[in-house]
């Protein structure tokens, strides 16, 4: 009786607690009115919540985003993206093709290092020059500094500075795709790297970017501050990038207001986030493409018309439903998202959800139902297993929707889940027969993708081959005009679409929040380009 | 067993002494050739396992290269050596200090894991802090006070203690105190400089979340341990002669009744030195556990051996202090070993 009793108080007691706790997301905190527009105000100090940890700020070595989110702060390139990915002038304010492999670019002027560090003293940096961007380029080509990121700019055969501010590039073929790369190549300072090395320059970056480098504490922080010399002055004084892997916690940091903004919400509080008047919600500018594929090398998918026959028998819009909240995914029926040269939205004609015709083609193909319900052919069941990444759980819950899907019409797909490095190397040996991934959304993925070149390597894992797509990949790849290259895009991803390597599943963006009193802001971690300049509201 | 009331003379202490430095010497030297077994392991293990380097930094970067590239860049990484040739290349750089370069970062990987060791001392210290100070007192009341309504509690606290999922109990505390409470931070690590009241801070939440699951095994622990003791003749012997219980239990029992619990402790401590991965990433806490876990999930060879070593050279020197450890709780393991 008393053990009960000890036991119940208990128990009450983990109730209370837990209800405490839980009671906190539960109260919507008060609205307060959206503020109006106003004058921007110099000063202030933010803390943005970013789920990556950086290793590395040397640019020629960085892979990861959270690198590359403080490079974006610390440096400029010769181009920049805008909200929409749109390109706008950094560095560059102009350029020419005077010819198909010849770009000129235009610098600004009065463009400075940083200084007050180990290689320019207070006062006494100089001025950013052709010079920069010809040994920028040529670090990242140079075979003996084995650059992960040269394949940004690896049709460059030459770079010249003929005056200060005119840098001329020369390529081996016209390079439609050089444009686009040029916003990931940061111009760095050979001074900074000769007196710092290698490491310690990765460690304690030198830039001519909007923030000066301060301080940076391995997976908790990085500290910037204020550029007074940069040509757009910040309003801000001080920007700290907060390492927070779990988007959850760096949700509770953004209402608590440990930080002012958070680059990834968890897909569901994106709609609670977009009511709550106290936070604004931005999605990407960019959206991922997620995919299905068949490994297209492996029987029984050798078939297109089986492939198809597949497909009409999934109901994906019902499952982006099922899984995301409204926005946040939009159905994809190829690989090239929105905002991205070569999107066409007539491709939707090629998808159709249909379980009757999907059986009637798979039963005009042999398949026919055997004892157990199964489809088989030739003493062969329709049988394979969906291999999904464990990490993603949006795409753990599809590959379950499709196996139920093709159960409705006697294909027996079983969902296996592996970590990430064991799928990859399953997908580029061939050990698949049809799998979940996402990436290299874009025109210059779509060549990694499907090109019968890149067969084998992470890219085109579904061993696709189509010597039309392939000509079409590489004439779209030297069509330096964006209209006709668009055009060309749009005509080699009607053919492969049509064939069903892949079953397109969603374009996903992401969604960054920020306090209200963030204004000016850029998703997902812009503060600071020639279109936009992050200030706060004071109170 | 040393005779009460003899003091230890002191050529007997030098002896001590000095055999004590030799186990301290022989222990040491065992350590190499125990790094260099594991070392093997691991090197095998992570080079057998399905994961290729080269195409997780691929797909990671979303760099569109072609067959040449990849191959060109495993050429340049070494991965494609025999596999005793890039042993026999880390063997021979560690034995110089030189841990090689992480395949992703191209970073000094015992830098990168040598930043990491001071946070995850304090973590693990803190927490060790926050498990003995409640586990001994409460361990010894529970034992002392067997089946009452403070040990049924204590019990049932260890349970629900052990039971608990840490991440849980990180997200629970996170809620109420940070978001509801606003009193805490949520996540991150502050540095001494930045107050010391900033400092604590952030160090309470993830040290309690640590701590209270250690605290519930360690608890049990010590109350089996008191309850055996304190039935022992000496302990009679004790209480009978007129000494006071707090003398008795404190002075007499409890001495004996920590040994098995240090040892527990430091394997614990050891362990925790390995990394908190769970508590690490829900508090965004910069130790090695996350950066271990992260380098395993990319198969960044050079850093996954590098991780591994300087943690079973930490776990192994723990051991090694629990040991000496020993002879100052318990003399006669101190008299065992001058013999």
């Amino acid at each position: 009786m008393r053990c009960r009793r000890w036991l119940l108080a208990i128990v009450a007691l983990a109730l209370i607690f837990g209800s405490l706790a839980g009671c906190a997301g539960q109260e919507q905190p008060k609205a307060t009115p959206p503020a109006k527009p106003a004058d921007p105000k110099v000063g202030g100090k933010i803390v943005a919540g970013n789920p990556y940890g950086p290793t590395t700020f040397d640019p020629a070595y960085c892979t990861e985003q959270g690198g590359i989110d403080v490079i974006n702060l610390v440096m400029d390139a010769l181009y920049a993206r805008d909200d929409k990915n749109a390109i706008i002038p950094d560095l560059a304010l102009s350029h020419e093709n005077p010819d198909p492999t010849t770009w000129v670019f235009k610098l600004r002027k009065g463009v400075m290092w940083h200084d007050d560090n180990e290689v320019f003293p207070k006062g006494k940096s100089r001025e950013v020059t052709s010079a920069d961007v010809k040994y920028t380029f040529e670090r990242l080509l140079d075979p003996a500094n084995k650059s992960p990121r040269v394949s940004l700019i690896s049709t460059v055969t030459k770079v010249e500075a003929p005056d200060p501010y005119t840098i001329k590039v020369t390529t081996k073929e016209p390079d439609a795709f050089l444009l686009e790369n040029l916003p990931s190549v940061y111009i760095v300072c050979k001074e900074a790297i000769d007196k710092l090395g290698k490491e310690k320059f990765a460690k304690a970056p030198i830039g001519c970017g909007p923030f000066k480098f301060v301080e940076f504490k391995p997976d908790s922080h990085v500290k910037l501050v204020r550029n007074d010399a940069y040509y757009q002055k910040p309003y801000l004084d001080e920007l700290t990038v907060k390492i927070i892997p779990d988007q959850n916690v760096s949700l509770v940091a953004l209402e608590s207001n440990d930080v002012q903004v958070t680059e990834i919400l968890p897909s569901p509080e994106i709609p609670r986030m977009m009511k709550n008047d106290k936070f604004k919600v931005y999605p990407s500018p960019t959206w991922a493409y997620r995919y299905a594929s068949f490994n297209c090398k492996k029987e029984p998918f050798t078939d297109p018309k089986l492939r198809k026959a597949l497909c009409m028998a999934l109901d994906i819009d019902l499952g982006i439903k099922a899984i995301f909240p409204e926005g946040v995914a939009i159905r994809a029926y190829g690989p090239v998202p929105k905002n991205v040269v070569g999107y066409d939205e007539t491709l939707k004609d090629l998808w159709q959800f249909d379980k009757t015709k999907a059986k009637e083609a798979l039963a005009a193909l042999g398949w026919k139902p055997g004892s157990d319900g199964i489809l088989q052919k030739g003493g062969k069941k329709l049988q394979f297993t969906i291999k999904a990444p464990s990490q993603d759980p949006n795409r753990m819950k599809f590959a379950v929707i499709l196996s139920q899907q093709w159960k409705d019409i006697g294909v027996k797909a079983d969902v296996q889940s592996l970590e990430w490095g064991t799928l990859i190397d399953d997908m580029n040996k061939g050990n698949t027969d049809v799998y979940i991934v996402g990436g290299f959304s874009g025109a210059s993925g779509m060549g990694f993708l499907f090109h019968t070149k890149n067969q084998g390597v992470p890219g085109n894992a579904s061993f696709y081959s189509n010597k039309q797509v392939d000509a079409l990949i590489d004439k779209g790849s030297v069509t330096v005009d964006t209209a006709a290259r668009e055009k060309i895009w749009k005509e080699a991803q009607r053919l492969l679409v049509s064939e069903y390597p892949h079953i397109p599943l969603y374009h996903e963006a992401w969604f960054t929040a920020a306090s209200n009193k963030v204004n000016d802001f850029f998703a997902p971690f812009t503060f600071n380009t020639s279109k936009n300049n992050t200030w706060l509201t004071k109170n | 067993m040393v005779p009460r009331g003899t003091a230890t003379p002191g050529h007997a202490r030098k002896g001590i002494g000095a055999s004590l430095l030799q186990f301290i010497a022989r222990r040491t030297l065992i350590l190499l050739p125990t790094l260099l077994a594991i070392s093997f392991v691991v090197f095998m293990m992570v080079r057998l396992a399905p994961g290729d380097p080269v195409m997780i930094l691929i797909r990671q970067s979303e760099q569109t290269v072609g067959t040449e590239e990849i191959e060109k860049l495993r050429q340049d990484l070494g991965l494609n050596d025999p596999l005793p040739v890039q042993f026999g290349r880390f063997v021979n750089r560690a034995l110089h200090g030189d841990l090689g370069k992480s395949l992703f970062t191209s970073q000094d990987v015992f830098e990168t894991i040598v930043e990491r060791i001071p946070p995850t001392i304090l973590l693990t210290c803190s927490a060790m802090t926050v498990s003995i100070l409640i586990a001994i007192p409460v361990g010894v009341l529970s034992a002392t006070r067997q089946y009452s309504k403070l040990d049924y509690a204590a019990l049932s606290g260890a349970l629900i203690g052990v039971s608990m999922p840490s991440f849980w109990l990180g997200f629970m505390l996170i809620l109420l105190f940070a978001l509801r409470l606003g009193i805490l931070p949520a996540a991150g690590m502050a540095y001494l400089d930045e107050g010391f009241g900033t400092f604590l801070k952030h160090l309470v939440m993830p040290s309690v979340t640590l701590g209270v699951g250690l605290a519930a095994v360690i608890t049990r622990l010590v109350r089996s341990s008191m309850l055996e003791v304190i039935r022992q003749d000496y302990v009679r012997t004790a209480r009978s002669k007129g000494l006071s219980e707090r003398t008795v239990i404190y002075k007499h029992a409890l001495k004996n009744a920590l040994i098995p619990v240090v040892t527990v402790i430091g394997m614990q401590f050891g362990s925790l030195l390995g990394g908190a991965v769970i508590v690490e990433t829900i508090f965004a806490w910069p130790g090695m556990g996350r950066q271990a876990v992260a380098s395993i999930m990319r198969r960044d060879f050079p850093m996954i051996q590098g991780n591994v070593l300087l943690m079973c050279t930490l776990f192994v020197m723990v051991n090694l202090l629990i040991d000496i450890l020993y002879t100052v709780i318990d003399p006669r393991i101190r008299v065992e070993k001058m013999k």
